[in-house]
């Protein structure tokens, strides 16, 4: 996406950059990309945005520079109509860019190159060998590289308030627990009320099988997915959301009833299997509890179902549900290099974000552009961390490719050291080194002052929302507590709520021991469920299923 | 009619229906020739064969046709107009649509509406001037047609309007550029303005088949499986009602701005509604058959705009 941004804008004479400010704020000194939409005279160039406007909204349009372009959302066409209008209306009157002005072409562009990015993205047939070399170097000695130099005179400044798309500056009133929900409940139904799913398409990207969902009753759409990261993305969802970050919606779901309609992508149980295994290699059926036919006496409980009597149906002992809102259109990456993104405080600090739920896939396309919008107000761009699951204890095999996340041995108990004047980072991630490389000290800083308000209540209720069994949520707990410790006595931030914790954790259960001196043992009743948490062997590394 | 021109027919409603798939509706059109009798009939209707006309709203709609002043649109078979709907619950909503004639090899016509038109705003002399506060005064022109020196002047900015925004992203626009049948250029259209004004009285029903007094042709023919949001607001929750179409009976009256000649046209219009098109196109098939033996009613394929130009003469 680098390159199509270069080769997009290369050709601009030189400009001022904004450093510091996120490119809205800054009046004077615009983006390179907002730049090429104003003339020399400081008016709207016309031609340049209804380039832009007329590609975004246009369905004839059906390519650029030879890549197929995405699907168009409605909620993002009438958004970029309104921008368009506003700039062409001064454009009409000949008038100078204003403040307001810049903030329209700002997040027209932002908009654009997010879609170009999705096109992009989406166009790839493979990963190519170059982008598994950099993610393996990456991860292999990307730590290295992950030295944040503590200036001499470390400023112990207070949070400050960094409200933007990227970040929500909660009010101390909202507990870091309740961050999730509240956000939720503005976009999106809450998984607790469905129960009843149709099964609709297979998605095909990621690396987990997953298949599109609607719900019986109200017709919102889902994603339903399984295996290794159901409990982790959950709970770095959660933990993302308390520190005031915008994620996606994930729930988890038990005992959930999926429909398989003569509309699905698949009628019966055995093909569902089948295809999932096809195109993700993991099989599914070590979280079917039961499978029949929509029988009267169901339609009879239920009259919902009736139009699916006689219809295949499985229940899953458990699964993810991942909300894909009405409210919530979802574009492409949200760019962390373009648009002077990168100089923003809040994006750079999200580093000790994924350093703390140790989150290894941290490439461009796990980051999102979404419009948010409800029925009272005009949507509104907002920047999401999407698909954190690869976290919360990470094996990588560079020999096979193989993969696994949510290994809670695997997790260390500490996230940071202080060495010399230097912080020295702990885990492993496998893109975006050089653009977190370049996060000071005090940006990191601002963050973990977020971190220190999560106490051990707040700590508590995010482990549980992640639905561990109870012994794994535990040593979850304890090692969280541990690592975010380790963060701030890093930092030198008085804890005024410190967690207390215990690296030598022992706990039974009937009598059989499950977690001795902060281990998880193997060959527990554990090792009944659907996913071992001890087991290494995991699935194919094959980002985005390509 | 001859092969070739067949083919090519056919050529261009595949492109229509590839590029333009989301932009088109299947509709069949029944033109009541001045016979209230009949109006009044079809009005009352509720049932014919195993289909119901569920009945849900009373419309009144003012439309103003644009073309230029050599009727390019009508010549190449499109017609685009500014539309206020008022609904019976005095809701009051505005749109700007392209359409292209319904053709005889099938009943597939494109579509393109925008819809949010509270958000153009333009210059008329010194002031600032919304889009709609223009466009008002020419729909009263249906209730006194008085050409005022105010529907004059806004008749003239329209024109700049349209000028100024034939490259914008606004849908008609961009699909008269490129359309799969006749591309307009801007030098084409640059005397594009309103030259038809017209109020009609629509009234709508949902065509549907009740499972629950005769559920054969649920079995033979399966559910309309459409997703809660898809289906009108009536429907919703009424799993007994199996939609199949859309009907709209209207009642209109046209006047022109040039030479205040009038005509009115009634017409009932069909829309397939079946998440299967196919299935659709058999049902209502079936719908058609009966109704034509009920009622005297002749099969038409000319929009609104057409026959009103046609019988009005203005484009002569």
């Amino acid at each position: 996406m680098r390159n199509l941004i270069f080769l997009l804008f290369w050709s601009v004479p030189f400009l001022s950059f904004s450093q510091l400010l996120p490119a809205s704020l800054n009046n004077n000194a615009y983006p390179i990309e907002i730049a090429t939409c104003i003339k020399k005279d400081s008016t709207i160039d016309l031609e340049k945005v209804r380039s832009i406007t007329n590609l975004l909204t246009n369905p004839t349009i059906t390519s650029f520079q030879g890549i197929v372009l995405p699907k168009r959302k409605k909620t993002v066409t009438e958004k970029v109509k309104a921008l368009s209008e506003d700039l062409e209306f001064a454009a009409y009157r000949k008038k100078k860019v204003d403040q307001q002005l810049i903030e329209s072409l700002y997040t027209l562009q932002w908009i654009y190159l997010s879609y170009l990015q999705k096109a992009d993205n989406d166009a790839q047939a493979a990963i190519t060998i170059k982008e598994k070399y950099a993610m393996f170097t990456n991860s292999i000695f990307g730590l290295r590289k992950l030295h944040i130099k503590i200036p001499k005179t470390a400023s112990s400044q207070n949070s400050t308030d960094l409200s933007s798309p990227f970040f929500n500056a909660f009010p101390d009133t909202i507990r870091p627990e309740n961050h999730f929900d509240y956000l939720a409940k503005k976009t999106s139904e809450n998984a607790k009320n469905t129960s009843i799913v149709l099964l609709d398409s297979c998605s095909r990207n990621g690396s987990i099988p997953k298949f599109n969902v609607h719900d019986l009753v109200k017709n919102d759409e889902w994603i339903i997915k399984w295996g290794d990261e159901i409990n982790t993305e959950i709970f770095a969802s959660h933990m993302f959301a308390a520190l005031g970050y915008n994620v996606d919606y994930s729930y988890y779901s038990k005992n959930l009833t999926l429909i398989l309609t003569p509309n699905s992508e698949v009628k019966s149980t055995k093909e569902l299997i089948e295809l999932l295994k096809s195109i993700y290699g993991i099989d599914i059926s070590r979280y079917i509890q039961l499978e029949g036919i929509v029988s009267n006496e169901m339609v009879l409980n239920n009259g919902q179902l009736k139009p699916y009597l006689g219809n295949n149906f499985v229940i899953f002992s458990e699964c993810l549900l991942e909300a894909r809102p009405n409210q919530l259109k979802r574009i492409g990456s949200f760019l962390p290099l373009a648009l002077d993104n990168e100089t923003r405080t809040e994006l750079k600090a999200s580093l000790l974000a994924h350093q703390f739920i140790d989150n290894w896939d941290t490439r461009e396309e796990n980051t999102l552009l979404a419009l948010k919008k409800n029925k009272t107000t005009v949507a509104e761009p907002i920047a999401i961390f999407s698909d954190l699951g690869t976290c919360m204890g990470v094996s990588v095999s560079w020999l096979n490719r193989d993969f696994k996340a949510g290994l809670v041995n695997q997790l260390t108990w500490e996230v940071v050291k202080k060495r010399n004047n230097k912080l020295i980072f702990k885990s492993r991630m496998n893109a975006q080194i050089d653009f977190y490389k370049q996060a000071s000290y005090s940006d990191l800083r601002w963050l973990a002052v977020q971190l220190e308000k999560i106490d051990s209540s707040s700590l508590r209720s995010i482990v549980n929302a992640a639905n561990w069994p109870p012994e794994i949520a535990e040593l979850y707990f304890h090692k969280m507590a541990a690592r975010r410790a380790s963060i701030l006595k890093a930092m030198d931030i008085i804890d005024s709520h410190p967690i207390q914790f215990d690296r030598k954790l022992n706990l039974s259960k009937n009598g059989v021991q499950i977690i001795r001196n902060g281990k998880l043992l193997k060959r527990t009743y554990l090792e009944d469920l659907p996913v071992s948490y001890t087991c290494k062997k995991g699935r194919m590394r094959n980002y985005g299923n390509k | 009619m001859e092969i070739s021109k067949y083919i090519l027919l056919t050529l261009f409603f595949l492109q229509l229906t590839s590029i333009h798939a989301q932009l088109t509706e299947d509709q069949r059109k029944f033109s009541i020739k001045n016979n209230d009798s009949i109006y009044k009939e079809i009005e009352s209707l509720s049932d014919i064969g195993d289909f119901s006309l569920l009945q849900h709203s009373k419309d009144i709609y003012y439309d103003i046709y644009l073309d230029s002043p050599d009727f390019t649109l009508k010549k190449h078979g499109f017609s685009l107009r500014f539309r206020k709907r008022i609904t019976q619950n005095n809701d009051i909503s505005y749109s700007f649509q392209l359409k292209s004639e319904m053709n005889e090899v099938n009943s597939i016509r494109l579509e393109a509406e925008e819809d949010n038109l509270e958000l153009y705003q333009f210059i008329q002399g010194t002031n600032k001037v919304s889009l709609i506060a223009l466009l008002e005064p020419l729909f009263q022109y249906t209730e006194n047609q008085v050409l005022s020196d105010v529907i004059q002047l806004n008749i003239q900015t329209i024109n700049e309007w349209i000028n100024f925004k034939f490259d914008a992203p606004i849908l008609p626009f961009q699909l008269l550029k490129n359309n799969g049948k006749h591309n307009f250029s801007k030098e084409e259209l640059i005397g594009l303005k309103p030259i038809l004004v017209g109020r009609s009285e629509r009234m709508r029903f949902h065509g549907v088949f009740n499972e629950e007094v005769n559920d054969s042709l649920t079995k033979m023919y399966g559910y309309n499986r459409l997703l809660e949001n898809e289906l009108p607001e009536h429907l919703k929750n009424k799993s007994g009602l199996n939609w199949i179409f859309e009907a709209s009976l209207d009642k209109s009256t046209f006047y022109t701005f040039q030479n205040m000649k009038v005509v009115q046209l009634s017409e009932l219009e069909i829309e397939n509604k079946f998440n299967q098109p196919s299935i659709g196109v058999q049902l209502i098939d079936a719908f058609e058959k009966k109704l034509l033996l009920n009622m005297k009613l002749s099969k038409g394929s000319s929009s609104k705009y057409v026959q009103a130009v046609n019988v009005l003469s203005v484009d002569e």
